[in-house]
């Protein structure tokens, strides 16, 4: 087969058309479910509590036919391949071309267990090397961390890298010494700094996984179609342990393929960036894809966290075409191993898409853009609005209630307006179930895949149970996430968990999970009291509320993610070895075996003090510093007889950061730390000794 | 041999120096017992008021950084010591070379092994402008303008607060002083 790119001519027609079909699907399905509810209620006039429902409905219910029309657009596409249209590589992969066409694998890092990282850049470069296409490629590390501890296990883990690989001027790493506007900041550095070298830049997360013959092809693509500005691909979660994390692994195993292919149905050429797994053509990116401020009042709220979705706009505000390239395997991450870490990326997902509420009415970005950035925002905004909705229910179905006892005629109202809620209730559920049906449908073919019809059927049942157990907890978690971005609450882009080597107690989830406790309790009174009538329809809401603490909990356990393992639910075809090509698996299973778990402050300042490879490197590391100020030294020299003999302990991370940035300093505490006797050292280091680095 | 006698204050020192001279990378125990052996010896002559294990460390630090300048011609001795402990790591010499640092004189090919290792953490800097073009975000923009630029809490508070505050006086005024 001779190789190419998937792409065929794409007709103004045919764009029309398919963007014509999935949003009038989206416009006739939502009208016809907000007419049928506003002809239950108009029997006797619209009551204000009846319109504020109407409202609310239409935001919800569109937000779910987009999902249902989305998984039947992608069943339809798997059921006619023929009239796919999608970014893909087709053939082998082309040798290297001459001069070899230069990309750059960036890995900005935060604050991350290292180990990892490292492992999976060894694999991912000794694969390189092995396709024959090596010189084409650089690794970068970006390193943005403010903690010291990470800061030393990243230097010693890029040095050692470099010494097992041999790829000393070709695998790098920079520390930032100000961490400014995030991961944004960290990947606008690197290109004003080194962008020119390169032709196309990789973009991994410290959880991102990549194969090499994915990254080869990707560049394939980009060679062959020279108007592409950004090629996503589709990354499915691996190594789940616990059970939360295996059961969203498996849901994205199961129903990505079907939404992606749905997605690219519409969008096409328009797709969206998700900030990682993702190849980006650097000129065009450095032109026009720096984020501009918001227009917001406090200057420390102008810097968009979340800049991916507005980088996509703005490549295709300059002209060049953004494709998901969702058939392509070979991409992989990981999720948050519970339900509470899972929060916590929501609390720092919801700010940065509220803040692209700022581009929907800009001029100048594509319509597509706009729908993406439209579904980004109702991603969160539907929590806050569907705690309305059921609110103003709850308000409705009181008076109605009241007034039936009043008046037989008000009575056949409400319950008239009864049976309406009974079928949009199931018309709802309806809508919601039917994409996991494509789901399997569509994953028909890979059963074996993932343990079998019977299993996966099981897992099914189990992972809807789950999230509707989780729904509940969610919606009032975002919806709290929500008031607080609008009251103006400040949140950090605090690094994202990702170790699953010890799972929280019982206490800590209860500690954590009081709210959906609280509003159980609160909710039942209230309904008990006044609308006992609708105690049947919203106990389960109040079940799951109830539930949360224990739930999460139970679902952060490793063991019971495993004994779900070993019985043959949520299996993912990853996971089985004999049906997985062996690249991707032996790549996985490589990048598995690195080591995880915590960094240890003592333990990491002890190695670099007491280390002098470790000191020498870090030293190196550091910009020289041509001269110190008195009012710096006067600063650092307290610091260091502190760090040495009075109290390292109570020096904080900042002052130790103060330190570990001065050469002089580092040289000094190195030199003391030999040269002090064991008994006029501080007992802190002699704790935090460990074997030397050799 | 005549055994070698070491105070017990040095005993220390001779501990640290050797353990120093491990994590440096010297190859075998022999030679780090040869070697933390000289460094003491030169320390005990020099020692003065100091501390054993002060001098001694003293002692091996110097001993390390005039040997590393031998490796490293070009650059002072402080800065010839850390390179040349980043190039011991980092261009993996054999167990035979490691035998040889602080040798008094390093062979040719220790030498230029060590001195031709670099470390790149990143490539030469090639600037490029990343600017952020002018945005405008529309109608939004605009309203939300005129509402901050506008809009003030204060005002609004105060009037809030007189209005309240007449509201209670006619409220406590106009009632009826006797039950209706």
């Amino acid at each position: 087969m001779k190789p190419g790119v998937l792409l065929e001519k794409i007709t103004a027609e045919t764009v029309g058309f398919r963007r014509a079909s999935f949003f009038g699907a989206i416009l006739a399905s939502t009208g016809l479910g907000v007419w049928f509810l506003a002809r239950a209620f108009s029997r006797e006039g619209f009551s204000g509590l009846e319109v504020a429902q109407l409202i609310l409905f239409a935001f919800l219910l569109h937000q779910i036919v987009t999902g249902f029309w989305l998984a039947v657009l992608g069943g339809w596409t798997q059921l006619f391949p023929g009239k796919e249209i999608r970014m893909g590589w087709t053939g082998p992969v082309v040798p290297a071309a001459t001069p070899p066409v230069r990309t750059a694998l960036v890995l900005p890092m935060y604050n991350e267990d290292s180990g990892p990282i490292f492992a999976m850049a060894e694999t991912l470069w000794n694969d390189l090397q092995a396709t024959g296409r090596g010189d084409e490629f650089d690794i970068f590390f970006l390193s943005d961390s403010n903690r010291p501890e990470n800061w030393i296990a990243e230097e010693w883990g890029w040095f050692d890298l470099c010494r097992r690989t041999g790829g000393w001027s070709r695998i790098h790493y920079r520390k930032r010494r100000s961490p400014r506007h995030g991961k944004s900041g960290n990947l606008a550095d690197f290109c004003r700094r080194w962008g020119a070298h390169y032709r196309y830049m990789v973009t991994l997360d410290a959880d991102s996984i990549m194969t090499a013959g994915l990254i080869t092809r990707l560049v394939s693509m980009m060679e062959s179609a020279p108007r592409v500005g950004i090629i996503q691909t589709l990354p499915y979660q691996v190594f789940g342990r616990t059970l939360f994390r295996r059961i969203q692994q498996f849901s994205v195993r199961l129903y990505a393929p079907v939404f992606a292919a749905g997605a690219n149905y519409w969008h096409l050429f328009a797709g969206n960036f998700w900030g990682h797994n993702a190849i980006l053509r650097v000129a065009p990116f450095i032109q026009f894809c720096d984020l501009p401020e918001l227009p917001e009042p406090s200057t420390d709220r102008r810097h968009i966290l979340s800049h991916d979705t507005i980088e996509a706009s703005l490549m295709r505000k300059a002209g060049y075409d953004v494709w998901l390239a969702y058939g392509e395997e070979g991409s992989y991450e990981t999720a948050p191993p519970n339900l509470a870490d899972h929060l916590v990326r929501e609390r720092r997902w919801c700010r940065g898409n509220l803040q692209h509420f700022w581009f929907l009415f800009a001029p100048g970005i594509d319509f597509a853009n706009r729908f993406h950035i439209w579904t980004g925002l109702m991603a969160y905004l539907a929590a806050p609005l569907w705690l309305a909705f059921l609110v103003c229910g709850a308000f409705d179905s009181f008076f109605k209630h009241h007034l039936s006892l009043l008046s037989s005629g008000v009575g056949g109202m409400a319950s008239s307006t009864g049976r309406a809620y009974s079928i949009l209730f199931f018309a709802t559920l309806g809508l919601l179930l039917l994409p996991k049906l494509i789901g399997l449908w569509s994953a028909r073919r890979r059963m074996n895949q993932m343990g079998g019809w019977l299993r996966t059927m099981g897992s099914v049942v189990c992972e809807t149970l789950a999230w509707s157990a989780w729904a509940p907890s969610m919606m009032l978690y975002n919806s709290l996430f929500v008031m607080e971005e609008l009251l103006g609450k400040q949140v950090g882009w605090a690094p994202q968990n990702r170790t699953e080597a010890q799972a929280p107690s019982l206490f800590f989830m209860l500690r954590r999970f009081w709210l959906p406790v609280a509003a159980a309790v609160l909710a039942g009174f209230l309904i008990a009291k006044y609308i006992p009538h609708q105690m049947g329809i919203l106990l389960p809401i109040l079940i799951a509320w109830l539930a949360t603490p224990w739930l999460a909990w139970l679902t952060a356990q490793p063991g019971a993610g495993e004994w779900a393992r070993r019985i043959g639910l949520f299996l993912i075809p990853e996971e089985i070895e004999s049906h997985l090509n062996r690249e991707i698996r032996g790549y996985l299973h490589r990048v598995d075996q690195a080591g995880r778990g915590s960094i240890s402050r003592k333990s990491e300042i002890t190695r670099l003090v007491r280390d002098p490879a470790l000191n020498a490197l870090h030293i190196s590391l550091l910009r020289v510093r041509r001269m110190v100020s008195e009012k710096t030294r006067q600063h650092l020299v307290p610091l260091r007889e502190k760090a040495i003999e009075k109290n390292p302990a109570g020096l904080s991370q900042a002052e130790w950061m103060d330190l570990l940035t001065d050469p002089e300093s580092c040289l000094w505490l190195h030199r003391q730390f030999w040269k002090r006797p064991t008994g006029k050292i501080h007992s802190w280091w002699r704790e935090g000794e460990r074997p030397a680095v050799s | 041999m005549a055994p070698i006698e070491i105070p017990d204050e040095w005993d220390g020192a001779a501990r640290q120096v050797e353990d120093w001279l491990r994590a440096v990378g010297v190859g075998s125990q022999q030679r780090c017992l040869e070697l933390t052996l000289a460094i003491l010896k030169e320390a005990r002559e020099a020692q003065g008021r100091h501390e054993p294990t002060a001098i001694a460390m003293e002692t091996a630090f110097r001993k390390f950084e005039s040997w590393a300048k031998s490796v490293f011609p070009e650059a002072a001795a402080e800065r010839a010591g850390l390179q040349a402990l980043v190039a011991l790591h980092g261009s993996q010499p054999s167990r035979r070379q490691l035998a040889l640092v602080l040798e008094k004189a390093c062979p040719p090919d220790f030498s230029e092994q060590l001195s031709k290792f670099r470390i790149d953490a990143s490539p030469e800097i090639r600037l490029s402008k990343m600017t952020a073009r002018k945005m405008k975000y529309g109608p939004i923009e605009a309203i939300a303008q005129e509402t901050w630029h506008r809009f003030a809490w204060a005002p609004l508070f105060q009037a809030l607060v007189i209005w309240t505050a007449i509201f209670l006086i006619l409220l406590r005024w106009l009632a009826p002083k006797a039950p209706l």
